[in-house]
């Protein structure tokens, strides 16, 4: 309600700024095509891929978004093959935020996730992303699968964590909480998480950085807290499956409409093969039960 | 050929060793002041290292050491087998248990002090290699080597429990470092590695969660917390640390559930074959 009332608001701030009706079709035109120029929001820019035409032929289509990790970009995450043909074959938007350079001296593009000393919030440059495309392209803002891959993966941890709503579900791939964990987070989620037993550099039971200046945390112990606010009382997975090369374990009894599972594959740091597939199947399996169930 | 010793022991207070004259045997246990073992030996004994095998919940050491398939997996590698009892801690209807830290005060026996008595009787009464024991075990039994570890960790050479850990309230603090390889299952429903809460008549017992457990021994050993090594060619997982102030941790992650996975006996005895000396090994088994 909040989000739609904002959104509302946006679009009225702009439609009085550019002037009546022409505003909407300029600025669809401006972004979009995967050549063109990435689309701006007030806290910065983003790439995406539409399942169909620009004018309007993405209408209503779910929306898969991918953050991506250090000294990735936007385009980067456009050039995932197996990823984004997985996506738009299944009608699923490609949202694809830009991160900012870490800092002057390291340039590398990054997410901000702890201590912001006066860096972008990426919570709200998130939110704005996705409500832009939700307002431009027509996606449907109820059905967008926060993904992300190593620190991108942790930025998805994180969001997550500080308002489970910002998406409809979250399947990150090799990154999560950084030392201190958070202690608590805003509420239950649904979250498959994806990691490799030899990834070396998020490895899985974290590691320190720069002489321990900053320590990525352990993942398991990260599922824990995603426990707890699942209310999954009974600490143990319920359900395994192996797919491919996935070991899949399942949490099942939690509370109502939560969702959690972790995959874990023999590779290392990577987005492994087969995961886009699975991701996308886990949740298009969720919003068919959502849609059942109202 | 396994030749399957047995002793009668009487009473292990009065210290005095008794010479091997008496036989225990398949259906006799060996035993001692506080209870008794199974023994098997390999074709040569003198100076043999040893496998102490702690059972599951409901197990015996006799039928530990009737599985002839188990047994000849040490034996022939030249590896006495010695095979404890849990004690049945509630009466003749209770099952075989062991002392494991659960919060739970019914077992009537000091399982820290059995397990070196064990050791320590064995390794005289068949002259075995006291420096080379690997202390081994299943399930409960798998618990309680954590425990033994954390708590006496100058019991045993090294330890390699499979499919068991800390119990709430876990020790978070442990006497000192160990060698350990801890084994498990990643589709354990019956010790998941997340832990579990058990509820009793009398009260709710919870496993503890695995990781965390092996993030205890790590922190307590200051490993270096990036894996020194890491492995996933075979069927079973291997991630190891071994920059440590003193011992190492190595875990092995199985696809399948609660068991001890295919061919983790030849596994287990070349990661204890080649194990580093450490000086608190060398310098020999305590006594007391």
């Amino acid at each position: 309600m909040i989000r739609s009332l904002a959104r509302a608001a946006s679009i009225c701030a702009a439609l009085a700024y550019f002037g009546p009706s022409l505003a909407f079709a300029e600025e669809v035109q401006d972004c979009g095509a995967p050549e063109g120029e990435s689309c701006k929001v007030d806290l910065g820019e983003y790439r995406l891929l539409l399942p169909g035409p620009l004018d309007g032929g993405a209408k209503g289509a779910p929306a898969l978004i991918h953050l991506h990790g250090a000294g990735g970009s936007g385009r980067g995450v456009l050039r995932m093959g197996e990823m984004t043909r997985e996506a738009l074959s299944r009608g699923f938007a490609v949202i694809a935020p830009i991160g900012l350079p870490h800092s002057a001296t390291r340039r590398h593009r990054s997410w901000n996730f702890q201590s912001f000393d006066g860096r972008r919030d990426e919570f709200a440059f998130i939110s704005q992303v996705l409500d832009d495309a939700a307002d431009r392209f027509g996606l449907d803002r109820d059905r967008m699968l926060m993904t992300g891959f190593s620190i991108g993966g942790s930025q998805t941890w994180y969001l997550a964590c500080r308002d489970h709503r910002i998406a409809a579900a979250y399947a990150p791939v090799a990154g999560g909480f950084w030392r201190e964990h958070p202690k608590d987070c805003d509420g239950p989620v649904r979250l498959l998480h994806t990691h490799g037993w030899r990834d070396t550099t998020v490895p899985l039971e974290g590691r320190p950085l720069r002489s321990g200046a900053r320590v990525q945390g352990d993942i398991w112990e990260g599922m824990q807290l995603w426990r707890a606010e699942n209310g999954c009382d009974g600490l143990r997975a319920d359900a395994f499956d192996d797919r491919g090369q996935f070991l899949l374990r399942r949490w099942t009894i939690c509370d109502a409409g939560t969702a959690l599972e972790f995959a874990l594959f023999p590779g290392g740091h990577g987005v492994p093969k087969g995961w886009a597939a699975m991701a996308l199947d886990w949740f298009e399996a969720m919003m068919e039960e959502t849609r059942e169930i109202r | 050929m396994i030749r399957v010793v047995t002793v009668a022991l009487a009473i292990l207070a009065l210290a005095t060793p008794i010479a091997a004259q008496d036989s225990c045997g398949d259906d006799i246990p060996c035993e001692i002041g506080t209870g008794a073992y199974h023994a098997a030996l390999p074709d040569s004994p003198e100076s043999a290292p040893a496998v102490i095998w702690l059972h599951g919940y409901a197990g015996s050491g006799a039928k530990t050491i009737a599985n002839t398939g188990f047994v000849k997996n040490f034996t022939q590698r030249g590896y006495a087998l010695i095979a404890p009892n849990g004690l049945k801690w509630g009466g003749e209807k209770t099952k075989p248990d062991w002392a494991v830290r659960d919060g739970y005060q019914a077992y009537p026996r000091n399982d820290l002090a059995f397990i070196r008595a064990v050791i320590d009787d064995a390794a005289k009464r068949f002259s075995l290699d006291r420096s080379r024991v690997l202390l081994a075990g299943f399930s409960r039994g798998g618990s309680m080597i954590w425990d033994v570890a954390c708590l006496k960790p100058d019991t045993a050479t090294a330890y390699a429990p499979i499919s068991g850990g800390f119990w709430k309230p876990e020790s978070t603090d442990c006497v000192g470092p160990v060698d350990l390889l801890h084994t498990h299952g990643f589709s354990d429903r019956t010790v998941p590695l997340e832990g579990r809460p058990i509820d009793t008549s009398v009260l709710r017992i919870v496993q503890g969660d695995i990781h965390a457990g092996l993030l205890t021994w790590r922190n307590e050993m200051n490993c270096a917390q990036r894996a020194t090594a890491v492995d996933a060619s075979g069927p079973l997982w291997r991630k190891s640390w071994t920059e440590c102030e003193g011992g190492s941790v190595t875990f092995l992650l199985g696809p399948g559930g609660h068991g001890a996975p295919k061919g983790w006996t030849s596994i287990a005895l070349d990661w204890f074959e080649a194990l580093p000396g450490h000086a608190w090994l060398e310098a020999g088994p305590p006594s007391d």
